[in-house]
């Protein structure tokens, strides 16, 4: 990788150079750690705490279930990369794995989960999809449940919460339901 | 020492030795001792010098220098390997071509239909031998090249594979114990 702009002299020429020489598990532990600490990094900048001490978001109150459908929409993508990697391994050529491991090519993928399933998200919220199989944001909760016979107590989400984080977790596995609900649309938006 | 003058392939990629060398483990290296073991013996094993060419005697001179040197090395052995039959006898040569025809049909080498068809001419002379034992040799070395690199990328894009969706569920649980901050019922 090439800087001519930068120069050989300037700190980021150097700081690139040194990440050059690495190994290349040297520079994957970096870009990890590097993905993780600005993960880390918003999340301490989006929380905050309320008055009764519990965590609040304001994302979390203003659109109930995003962040979660979009994380459960990564998720998902992750998931489906996990599942075809024994089959790109044992079938594809050395320049398809070599394309396939690249960090921009995961992080692509990663990204079309995390865009699939805030599309999903607002088709939901839009009442576009209707129906007993999609979920309804507005009762998005938790609820609090039996359990066993000894009396207790445990919170758990309920029927809507499940269904979004499943269709989220779809969206972001299959590369087409989101592509073929929005194709859909665009049909019926034709039609009429 | 001089090079040799017996053509040998070009580097595949040196990150490709490196990452062998780097990831290579006792296992490894015990079957690099082995086999040094069995060029050293195939050294011996070859026909006296006695009548050598000028070629010949700096042939053999590159083989002693390389299994001598250290530290021991893939690439040396490989090119030890390319370099023996150059010196070996018609009687060596023959047997030598049967058992890596018969190796490179197992690793089903793409190009041993053709030099097979080769082998068997008639008019094949003890100079065709030793092209085609070097070639040989040469297309089945780099078939063991490219599955190292293969295994070596294979494990890179599980390690990638396995940090992203161990980090995508983390986040995920984050969202999901945040989402409850906010959503908890009263008295929950």
């Amino acid at each position: 990788m090439q800087f001519p702009i930068l120069g050989n002299a300037t700190m980021l020429g150097k700081v690139v150079r040194f990440f050059e020489n690495r190994n290349h598990l040297m520079w994957d532990f970096w870009v990890g750690c590097t993905i993780l600490a600005a993960v880390t990094a918003s999340l301490a900048v989006l929380i905050g705490k309320s008055a009764d001490q519990a965590i609040e978001l304001t994302l979390f109150r203003s659109y109930p279930g995003l962040l979660v459908a979009m994380a459960s929409g990564l998720f998902g993508a992750t998931f489906s990369m996990l599942v075809k990697y024994r089959a790109r391994a044992a079938q594809g050529s050395e320049d398809d794995l070599q394309a396939a491991l690249a960090w921009y090519t995961l992080l692509t993928r990663a990204s079309v989960g995390l865009g699939a399933s805030a599309v999903l998200y607002f088709f939901f919220e839009s009442g576009l999809l209707n129906g007993t199989l999609w979920p309804n944001l507005a009762q998005l909760k938790f609820e609090v449940s039996q359990v066993g016979g000894s009396g207790a107590t445990a919170v758990v989400p309920n029927k809507d919460w499940c269904l979004l984080v499943i269709w989220t977790f779809l969206a972001g596995f299959s590369e087409s339901l989101v592509p073929n609900i929005l194709t859909q649309t665009e049909t019926r938006v034709a039609k009429t | 020492m001089e090079e040799s003058k017996v053509p040998t392939r070009t580097s595949p990629d040196q990150s490709t030795m490196e990452n062998q060398k780097r990831g290579t483990d006792s296992r490894s290296e015990s079957l690099l001792d082995q086999f040094y073991t069995t060029l050293r013996v195939a050294h011996l094993a070859l026909p006296s010098t006695a009548g050598d060419s000028q070629e010949n005697s700096e042939i053999r001179g590159r083989i002693k220098y390389l299994l001598e040197k250290t530290p021991k090395g893939w690439r040396q052995a490989y090119e030890v390997e390319q370099l023996m039959p150059s010196v070996m006898s018609k009687a060596q040569l023959e047997i030598e071509l049967e058992r890596r025809f018969a190796e490179a049909e197992r690793l089903e080498v793409a190009s041993v239909d053709a030099l097979k068809k080769r082998h068997h001419r008639q008019d094949v002379t003890e100079e065709d031998l030793r092209a085609l034992l070097r070639t040989l040799l040469n297309d089945i070395q780099w078939f063991y090249e490219k599955r190292v690199r293969r295994r070596v990328l294979t494990r890179r894009y599980a390690t990638r594979l396995a940090f992203l969706f161990l980090s995508s569920f983390f986040i995920f649980a984050v969202m999901v114990w945040l989402q409850l901050g906010s959503l908890r019922p009263p008295g929950g």
